[in-house]
């Protein structure tokens, strides 16, 4: 009982930064110049009336108070309203391409979570030793480069150099990215990279503390052998704040997906999302910035809850 | 963003926030061999070598490039030793010049990102240590809030109007690294606040500014000065991911992560515009970030090594 009331005020508490967070997006868009009529406009050299008649079919020439109620109701009923520019209903634009975002998130994901936590334990179990030492300086090195930076690098080896993988994942739009594996593989792998290099070094770090506790010497003291040591006394241990720093990667994953989709032309929410910037398209810019806020933050939510349940006496009183 | 968790800074909201300079201290505390020390203590050094001659190449570039950045030199996509001495981008320029002149605004907006971002998280973190009730608790989950979004998301949300350019990356790397950096100096704060000398400033009656300035932030220089390279980092990493998405560096200017961008769609008829920008982001970022945890691990160190005595 205690713990279904946990889990309920946990999860409750998550979604509470939903709504101060769309005022802020909202707020963001609204007081930072450039006017959406005009986007809408673009290229048209409109006359008085028909901005003024533009401004009204877009709701300009309502108060800004009163547009957020708008799109904030609109929001809880998944209806982001109308891009300006095209006309286009935003949902059904996310709709189209948010699978392609969840294919390449969780294989990365999947990738990733087994990747960081072997070479974290890897790492933390020879502290200060040569593997340990080889380890931390390639994840130093991988954490500093840029996602874009990365891809580029594998694109002109891959896809130029040894001419194994295409250079841009563009495929028929009906298609899932899954009929077409081999797009799918150096996004996957820059993002898997990046991801799995800044959490392992986290992992490392949570290992070590384990491995120079009293329980692990006693283990040892027993007489355990290093093997046994290791499998029942670090990781257990080991594995509740690891699991907090995989959630917190998440956001690394859904930060680069826009750079990595955008790199290779990936039909999914983040490369729209840096189109719609491009194009101005401030209904959509809004909509999927919602959107990834709200996987956030269940993804850290669902962590604390994983963390706090394997974990009791982290559990705090709310 | 990622520059700034993985040394386990508080990643996300409700993370359980490590003292940054923990991991290197612990990390020292293994007994290494003096070669090993001396390995260790030579790639930061290397590497700090290496910052220092990109730094030198990108502002002597004026004097050092063979042609001027906008000037078309030949065929597009020429090889390198076709036109110029390492080819040509997709215009025909010469890919010598720009690349000498790409990272010069580059380094002095990301210098400029990381004193603004640096100074107000500090002061933000010093606040958040010091000041209890309504107002700290607040505070906090203002914070939190802004630490949801990734900094590319929030960079993007900032540059969807007519805000372009390099002017709009100071305040969104404010924005976005604040958050971070308050959190670790918060940390930071919290472990001196409760100190006698801090008591005895209460006490003396010396104003809260005075207490924050002069008796708090020189006992977590550290952590302060630690997160600087991190901040490097970080500045570098949402400078460049600006250039490429278009929003931050607009052409013509010679920019390496622009570079990049505008040589993509040729990368099959020739690899090297894109190549040669790529490699240079890469030696700085890496060496910045391995000067900068040798820095921190030196800095750690001589803590430990005061404390043990």
């Amino acid at each position: 009982m205690r713990v279904a009331r946990f889990l309920f005020l946990r999860t409750l508490g998550g979604l509470a930064m939903l709504p101060p967070l769309s005022v802020l997006v909202f707020a963001a868009i609204e007081v930072l110049p450039g006017d959406a009529a005009v986007y809408a406009l673009a290229g048209q050299n409109p006359s008085a009336e028909l901005m003024a008649e533009t401004r009204h079919r877009l709701g300009l020439d309502r108060s800004p108070p009163e547009r957020y109620l708008d799109w904030f109701s609109g929001l809880l009923q998944a209806d982001m309203g109308r891009s300006a520019i095209n006309g286009q209903s935003v949902s059904a634009v996310i709709e189209g391409r948010i699978g392609n975002t969840v294919i390449l998130g969780v294989l990365v994901i999947l990738l990733m979570v087994p990747l960081a936590l072997a070479v974290g334990v890897f790492a933390g179990t020879r502290e200060g030793r040569i593997g340990d030492r080889v380890f931390s300086l390639i994840t130093l090195c991988l954490v500093a480069i840029p996602e874009f930076v990365l891809a580029a690098a594998l694109i002109v080896i891959f896809g130029f150099g040894l001419k194994l993988l295409p250079a841009t994942s563009i495929f028929p739009v009906e298609d899932s990215p899954l009929m077409h594996p081999t797009v799918l593989v150096l996004p996957v792998a820059t993002l898997t990279l990046v991801a799995a290099s800044g959490a392992s070094r986290q992992v490392r770090v949570g290992v070590a503390d384990v491995m120079r506790s009293r329980y692990v010497e006693l283990a040892r003291l027993k007489g355990l052998p290093e093997r046994r040591v290791v499998l029942r006394h670090v990781i257990p241990n080991a594995v509740g704040p690891s699991l907090q720093v995989l959630a917190g990667s998440v956001g690394v994953v859904i930060g680069g997906s826009v750079i990595v989709e955008t790199v290779f032309s990936y039909p999914g929410l983040g490369s729209a999302l840096a189109a719609a910037v491009t194009t101005r398209d401030f209904a959509l810019v809004e909509g999927i910035v919602m959107v990834l806020a709200a996987a956030l933050i269940i993804a850290y939510t669902a962590a604390d809850l994983a963390v706090s349940l394997l974990t009791p006496k982290l559990r705090t009183a709310l | 963003m990622k520059a700034i968790t993985e040394h386990g800074a508080g990643d996300r909201p409700t993370a359980t926030v490590l003292q940054p300079g923990d991991e290197f201290a612990r990390e020292l505390g293994g007994g290494a061999s003096p070669a090993r020390r001396h390995f260790a203590s030579a790639v930061p050094s290397a590497s700090g070598c290496v910052v220092l001659a990109v730094v030198l190449f990108t502002q002597l570039a004026p004097f050092l490039a063979p042609h001027p950045v906008r000037e078309v030199i030949g065929a597009p996509y020429a090889g390198p030793g076709e036109a110029g001495v390492l080819g040509t981008d997709y215009l025909g320029r010469d890919l010598l010049s720009r690349l000498l002149a790409g990272g010069r605004s580059l380094m002095l907006l990301a210098a400029a990102c990381t004193i603004a971002a640096g100074v107000l998280g500090t002061a933000l973190g010093l606040l958040l240590g010091y000041i209890r009730g309504v107002a700290a608790a607040v505070l906090n989950r203002v914070v939190d809030l802004f630490l949801i979004l990734p900094p590319l998301v929030v960079l993007l949300v900032l540059t969807s109007g007519s805000a372009r350019g390099t002017t709009i990356l100071i305040p969104t790397i404010m924005i976005s690294a604040a958050p971070y950096i308050a959190r670790i100096v918060r940390t930071a704060t919290l472990g001196v606040v409760r100190s006698p000398f801090v008591e005895a400033a209460v006490l003396r009656g010396e104003s809260r500014r005075a207490i924050l300035l002069r008796e708090i932030l020189p006992n977590i220089a550290g952590p302060v000065l630690a997160i600087t390279g991190l901040l490097l980092i970080y500045s570098i990493f949402v400078i460049a991911s600006a250039g490429f998405l278009g929003v931050g560096t607009q052409p013509p200017a010679a920019d390496w992560a622009l570079m990049i961008k505008e040589n993509m769609p040729g990368v099959t008829l020739s690899p090297w515009p894109v190549a040669f920008p790529a490699l240079a982001i890469i030696a700085l970022a890496v060496s910045v970030n391995i000067f900068s945890d040798g820095l921190h691990r030196r800095i750690a160190g001589g803590r430990a090594g005061r404390d043990g005595a």
